[in-house]
């Protein structure tokens, strides 16, 4: 047959194959995150022995998102070269069935252009331009997505941190192996392992008590705006 | 029926339209809507004519068919086939990647194969991203 048949576009995430749609990174990223500040919930009141499956599992969550993320972007990026390919011409870097397809109809038209050169390509121009709009959805998603990656990062660090400060002695050097927040890794540099548990449990007292103290200064901004706001208004 | 035979019916049906011509002169009135009965030769002549006229007609027929012919093959030439072989594939191709896309632009989650981790299946049971 001269039309090769394309498979819609695919991800893989952990054992599933999942049909890539325009949200479903962002999305995933998100439910990665919601799926992470509940875990660090129960790693604050867990048993001790159950520390580093906890940990593991979420550090492979975060794999799983952060290689969604790439497809994501790999496939957006496949798309855009598909569309180079018909609108401009262009020579793909990659090797895949649809920009195979692309290279097929771009040859195919290109002699019918030749022979009819005021002919009524539309069905060319709608193509390219809906690659290009998917292509820039997909990006978008992607970049959203990278965004929500950073803070399920940030989450993890502390997950690390609870981890380490609550871990038994056993799993004390699997729990450290994982990255912790920048100033409390310099913290811990050089440490013995019982020397970072304190450290991470020090580290910890101090992001509660500094949270604390933060939301204590907007509850005391939020009442001097009131106030001020009430005395204009009597003023 | 033999010769003879065939010319002595002949003979008696001449005669009999020998009669039957004199009574029409006498009465010209009276056998002005009556038909004749045809006469054998009459017959084979209109028949024969009729034939050449239907052979006539087929063989223009098919002259006039092969004409048409020609001058369609002559239309279809490598120009005109090139230029729609081209367009089929180019077309074929278009959709096959339009219709690989497609489902990219939805917003619908939805699993091909296996299962999806714990953590993300809320968002595959709620049917929509």
């Amino acid at each position: 047959m001269f039309a090769i048949v394309l498979r819609p576009a695919e991800i893989q995430l952990g054992g599933a194959l999942i049909r890539c749609s325009r949200r479903i990174t962002s999305e995933l990223a998100d439910k990665a995150r919601d799926a992470a500040r509940a875990r660090l919930e129960t790693l604050r009141t867990c048993a001790p022995s159950a520390i580093a499956g906890h940990l593991a599992e979420l550090h492979e969550m975060q794999q799983q998102v952060t290689s969604v993320i790439r497809q994501t972007s790999n496939i957006a990026r496949e798309l855009r070269e598909a569309s180079a390919i018909l609108s401009k011409s262009e020579a793909p870097r990659g090797n895949s069935p649809l920009l195979h397809a692309c290279l097929q109809a771009h040859a195919a038209y290109a002699s019918v252009k030749a022979a009819v050169p005021d002919g009524d390509f539309r069905e060319l121009d709608e193509a390219v331009e809906q690659l290009n709009d998917t292509a820039a959805e997909l990006e978008k998603d992607a970049q959203t997505a990278k965004g929500r990656a950073e803070k399920l990062a940030g989450l993890l660090q502390e997950a690390s941190v609870i981890g380490l400060s609550r871990a038994p002695v056993k799993q004390r050097a699997t729990v450290a192996a994982y990255d912790l927040p920048p100033d409390l890794a310099d913290l811990c540099e050089g440490q013995p392992l019982a020397g970072k548990a304190a450290a991470a449990a020090a580290w910890l007292d101090d992001k509660t008590a500094s949270r604390e103290r933060q939301k204590m200064a907007r509850r005391d901004r939020q009442r001097q705006e009131l106030k001020s706001t009430i005395s204009e208004v009597w003023a | 029926m033999t010769a003879s035979k065939e010319a002595e019916r002949d003979a008696r049906y001449e005669k009999a339209m020998k009669e039957i011509r004199a009574k029409r002169r006498a009465d010209p009135k009276k056998w002005a809507d009556r038909k004749l009965p045809a006469l054998r030769e009459d017959v084979t002549a209109a028949q024969d004519a009729f034939l050449y006229v239907l052979s006539k007609a087929l063989y223009k027929e098919r002259d006039l068919a092969d004409e048409r012919l020609d001058a369609r093959l002559a239309a279809i030439d490598g120009k005109g086939a090139l230029l729609g072989a081209g367009r089929t594939v180019a077309r074929a191709n278009i959709d096959s990647v339009v219709r690989a896309v497609e489902p990219v632009t939805q917003r619908r989650a939805v699993i091909s194969e296996g299962r999806a981790p714990q953590w993300a299946e809320p968002l595959f049971t709620g049917g929509t991203t």
